[in-house]
């Protein structure tokens, strides 16, 4: 890998965690996700300083170009959090529904409570 | 007519300002002091007023959140409130409230736990549009298959239920959008009477729900609904356990 790439990488990998960190300081990202994103930074790092690791992986997996390997295991762990995102909201779609309904709920017996005592 | 002491009529509504007086007087005109539980699902118009200038309980959704999430709604509210036999109806004026009687008097006489009114048991009146017509017969016969009980009208939101059917409708097993054959097999899973019975049902005066492409996805969403809950009888049977002491005898 030439010095170019791997100035690029590095300083890819460090705008990531800066990133990332500046998020998690905000409260705009959560600990649990914020932990993926840290190893993807450090995967990108190594990937950046060690690319014969890479070299050595794909010929271990039989894939011809050690870039492909590169995208296959980028793809897999994207398709693994978008299950996982989809999982989250699915739920959270469920927690905010049984909210919305006792809100309702509660309103109307609030509304009644308020006309039995205001006369 | 009068019903059964705890008796509630849950009627889901979405911008029916034009007909929801209408259905209320017809619900009264059949029906002698019942209770009306209106489920306005954020509606951009009058309705949740008018059903309150007309002495009706309003629910009103704090935001859109769609006909099985507004029919849920009124479970909970039924069941939060010791009601024994629930009916839910629509508020497009579809359905007839003289059916009332015939869809209520199995879960009375104890017969069925949950009553399903068809259109098409005496279909003279409802004449759905062809790709509708299909769709409810494919659904119809994956019913009829997967329970042995002649399903005509799998769609229908014409429906009388006794508490223990209600009290699974407030679990997480009734569906988050649509209500239709998905449920009915989940139900029948769970060891539930189903009976389905002929009701008067006209059509719907505003557009359907569906249009081209979202009665694809339907479709297939049902599809998939039905394929999953096929292996859910475990799951469903546990929910109830869990949910409810009374169903653990």
């Amino acid at each position: 890998m030439s010095i170019k790439l791997e100035i690029i990488g590095i300083a890819a990998s460090l705008i990531l965690a800066a990133i990332v960190i500046y998020l998690l300081r905000n409260k705009r990202l959560k600990e649990s996700y914020a932990i993926f994103w840290g190893v993807i930074s450090v995967i990108t790092i190594v990937i950046a300083l060690w690319y014969n690791g890479v070299k050595i992986l794909t010929k271990f997996l039989d894939i011809i170009s050690p870039i492909n390997g590169v995208f296959f295991i980028a793809l897999f762990l994207l398709a693994i959090l978008s299950l996982y995102f989809s999982v989250q909201f699915t739920y959270i779609s469920k927690k905010i529904r049984t909210l919305a309904q006792e809100n309702t709920i509660l309103r109307e017996k609030l509304e009644n409570l308020e006309k039995k005592m205001i006369p | 007519m009068d019903l059964p002491g705890k008796t509630i009529i849950v009627i889901p509504a979405y911008n029916e300002a034009k007909n929801i007086v209408k259905v209320i007087n017809g619900v009264r005109k059949t029906l002698k002091n019942v209770q009306i539980l209106i489920i306005d699902d954020f509606s951009n118009d009058e309705t949740s007023f008018l059903a309150k200038r007309n002495n009706v309980t309003t629910l009103r959704h704090p935001f859109n959140m769609g006909y099985a999430s507004s029919c849920q709604t009124g479970f909970k509210y039924a069941y939060e409130n010791g009601y024994e036999i629930v009916i839910q109806m629509d508020a497009d004026g579809q359905h007839e409230p003289e059916s009332i009687q015939n869809l209520i008097e199995p879960v009375i006489k104890n017969e069925a736990d949950l009553c399903i009114g068809s259109r098409f048991l005496n279909g003279k009146i409802y004449k759905p549009s062809i790709p509708r017509k299909i769709g409810m017969f494919l659904l119809g016969r994956t019913v009829t298959f997967f329970t042995k009980i002649k399903i005509t009208d799998p769609t229908s939101g014409f429906q009388a239920f006794n508490r223990k059917v209600l009290r699974v409708y407030c679990t997480d097993i009734y569906p988050a959008k649509y209500p239709d054959a998905d449920l009915i097999i989940k139900m029948h899973f769970a060891g539930f009477r189903i009976m389905e019975i002929p009701v008067k049902m006209y059509p719907n005066p505003n557009k359907s729900m569906h249009n081209f492409f979202s009665s694809i996805f339907y479709m297939i969403e049902m599809a998939v609904s039905i394929f999953i809950s096929l292996f859910s009888k475990t799951y469903i049977l546990k929910t109830i356990m869990e949910d409810n002491n009374e169903y653990k005898t």
